[in-house]
């Protein structure tokens, strides 16, 4: 198979799981752009993929890695305003996003604010285990992680989590 | 109580794409991978050549300057050793972070684009900044046992400039490194560099 063939066939089959993991990590602001750099990036460095892991454990520590630059670079936009006289980015923030509105009002934003609130470790596993529903060992992939480093990571987030939600632990 | 967090979050919304969008994206990564493709053949090939001719170019290269090594060395430092900052515009990027070394031999060798603690600034002020302010002519002296604070990459157009900066009583001081010859910065412009730096090292350590 080329390179091109397995890649269509990823992100036909993956690119909502991609789209979702990135969604949540760092909100819907250039979520669509951030999903399409996870797979521009598996193109360019497909050959350092092994067959390891599968193709999806291996696409979301992708994801993961660009989740983690695009905060720290809008980071840096923050303090760079702040000190070089730099005008603030004018992108719009979750809150003002089309799809954020859609999401909000048909589920349940409280759980989406909560988890945004989890210092970055818990958001990841949360998001891989508790939402994607990743195994133990799917989510240790993706993490480069122990397995029993993700149990309890896993078991404290949940816990961090429920402390975010207090009341508002409700079903859909 | 956990297990309700567990159901919880399973029932949790999964947003998708837009359908339309996601043609778009899917559209470009496949093009994308097209031209990966060739566009990797084609270095393949070039690289196979290259190799070859490369091998040629270092072997005369050597023997020319083993032949014409003429004890250039102990020439005395001018200013046209130092890097040349003179346009904001060819520079690239800066890359910096907390000096490591003990004894001002070695630079950071992690400082690169994307690594944890490297901070990467560009922008057009700082570039300005930096062509107006590191203009290697003011030299001073420091002791050699002072530590530098900070190890900076900057990137233009035709080099990439290693700089140590010592920050001492609200001074600023930097050499290219390896270090040869001490400059110091215009005592207004070093104490915004420190603030900008603190800030920014500040910010680092809260993320």
């Amino acid at each position: 198979m080329e390179i091109n063939e397995i890649i269509t066939d990823w992100f036909d089959k993956y690119c909502d799981d991609i789209y979702q993991f990135i969604v949540y990590r760092v909100g819907f602001s250039d979520a669509e752009d951030l999903t399409q750099e996870v797979f521009i990036r598996a193109i360019r460095s497909y050959d350092s993929f092994k067959g390891e892991t599968s193709p999806k454990s291996w696409l979301l520590s992708i994801a993961r890695n660009i989740a983690i630059d695009e905060l720290r670079k809008r980071n840096r936009n923050k303090w760079k305003s702040a000190f070089l006289s730099i005008t603030p980015s004018k992108e719009p923030t979750n809150k003002e996003t089309p799809d954020y509105v859609l999401f909000k009002s048909e589920f349940n934003k409280e759980l989406y604010d909560a988890i945004q609130l989890l210092k970055p470790q818990y958001r990841d596993v949360i998001v891989l285990k508790g939402l994607k529903e990743l195994s133990v060992t799917e989510t240790a992939d993706v993490l480069g992680w122990k397995e029993n480093k993700v149990r309890l990571t896993y078991h404290r987030a949940k816990k961090a989590l429920k402390a975010e939600l207090g009341g508002n632990l409700k079903d859909e | 109580m956990n297990d309700d967090i567990e159901k919880y979050l399973s029932k949790a919304a999964k947003p998708k794409i837009d359908p339309n969008k996601k043609g778009d994206i899917r559209h470009r990564v496949i093009q994308y991978s097209y031209e990966f493709d060739q566009t990797n053949r084609n270095r393949f090939f070039v690289k196979k050549i290259l190799a070859g001719t490369a091998g040629i170019a270092a072997v005369i290269l050597f023997a020319f300057l083993i032949m014409f090594d003429g004890g250039n060395s102990n020439n005395p430092i001018t200013s046209s050793e130092f890097p040349h900052l003179h346009n904001p515009n060819h520079i690239h990027r800066s890359l910096i972070a907390e000096s490591r070394s003990e004894d001002n031999t070695t630079f950071r060798q992690d400082i690169q684009k994307g690594r944890l603690g490297i901070i990467e600034i560009q922008d057009r002020s700082w570039n300005n900044f930096l062509v107006r302010n590191f203009t290697f002519q003011q030299t001073s002296t420091i002791s050699w046992d002072v530590q530098s604070s900070y190890d900076m990459v900057i990137e233009t157009s035709n080099e990439t400039v290693k700089i140590k900066i010592w920050i001492l009583d609200d001074n600023v001081y930097y050499s290219t490194f390896p270090i040869e010859t001490i400059f110091h910065m215009e005592s207004e412009s070093g104490l915004y560099f420190i603030n900008v730096l603190e800030s920014i090292m500040s910010g680092i350590s809260q993320d």
